[in-house]
């Protein structure tokens, strides 16, 4: 993650390294995109591919959020990974077998967030939602 | 070129019918900037250009929707050949970052000002490292981040540069590369 301060015209280098506190880091990827929501200002990080080492790039259909103003502990999550075209491609660097695919059509919003994020960042949705009433990537969603 | 319009109000899709000069293209950026869309870039031109389009001027004809088209010529400009880019809109200012430029990616950091076209083909840039060469990343304007975990302090507003694919080898050759972190 590179930052340009546009006040000073000056490039930083941000860095999220501590992983477990910050939640699962998202793989290396190419061709996603990242909005800015000023709504919760958070950023919202969806998809791309990914093929280092790999003659064959993997689709990512993986959503994550990041809130820039702080890089505490939960400042960046994921929501969910999902499917794209009916093909699950697995997050890279996750052990075979130990992440599920999220069928979103097929469960509610809640049931697959239950399933699918550790504890500590559902707590922090929860009070994320009793804080704004909604979630904006959990109304993307449906 | 085809532009298609999804109205978020009746949640249904209209054609933009442009004028013929509006060749198709890819790889290209749109930033909305005083209710005009400024396109820049694009492969199938060899990736030079700035294409403004405003559908503020539309006519409906037979459920097709014309939008006025103006294409900036390089005569006017002198714009570097660029795909692959980021484009990011800050006040009247376009910020065009990497990208590939006749085959090669790049990370230079360029400016446009929307307001009197005035292109700076290289923002002077006061300290710090830049990202390395890159296409294929993302951007997004904050009005503040933290940068570094242990320093609680925000800057801003800032332009923050996401992952990309980077590689020695140019588009002519194989899909053969690296991909940048996110974070």
């Amino acid at each position: 993650m590179h930052v340009l301060d546009l006040q000073t015209m000056t490039w930083h280098e941000g860095k999220l390294s501590n992983y477990g506190t910050h939640g699962v880091l998202p793989a290396a990827r190419s061709n996603h995109t990242a909005e800015y929501s000023s709504y919760d200002g958070r950023i919202y990080m969806f998809g791309g591919c990914y093929g280092k080492d790999n003659p064959e790039v993997i689709f990512l259909s993986d959503l994550y959020a990041f809130e820039p103003s702080w890089t505490g502990p939960r400042s960046l999550f994921e929501i969910c990974i999902g499917k794209v075209a009916g093909i699950h491609y697995p997050l890279p660097g996750t052990q075979k077998g130990k992440r599920k695919t999220a069928k979103l059509k097929q469960e509610s919003v809640e049931e697959m967030l239950t399933r699918v994020l550790p504890e500590q960042v559902r707590e922090a949705l929860v009070m994320y939602q009793q804080k704004h009433q909604l979630l904006l990537g959990v109304k993307t969603l449906k | 070129m085809k532009v298609d319009v999804f109205n978020l109000d009746t949640q249904r899709w209209k054609n933009l019918k442009v004028s013929s000069e509006f060749k198709n293209m890819v790889s290209h950026t749109t930033n909305l900037y005083d209710d005009k869309f400024y396109i820049y870039g694009n492969a199938s031109s060899g990736g030079v250009g700035l294409s403004i389009l405003d559908p503020t001027t539309e006519e409906e004809h037979a459920g097709r929707i014309t939008g006025t088209h103006t294409k900036v010529s390089l005569e006017e400009i002198p714009f570097p050949s660029v795909q692959l880019h980021t484009a990011t809109l800050y006040e009247d200012t376009l910020y065009i970052f990497g990208g590939s430029a006749n085959g090669t990616r790049i990370n230079t950091l360029s400016s446009l000002n929307l307001k009197t076209l005035s292109y700076q083909p290289q923002v002077p840039i006061k300290g710090g490292t830049p990202p390395g060469v890159r296409s294929f990343h993302s951007a997004c304007l904050v009005p503040n981040i933290q940068v570094h975990t242990d320093d609680p302090t925000t800057i801003g507003p800032a332009i923050v540069i996401f992952g990309g694919f980077f590689g020695l080898e140019s588009w002519s050759a194989s899909y053969k590369g690296s991909f940048a972190p996110l974070l």
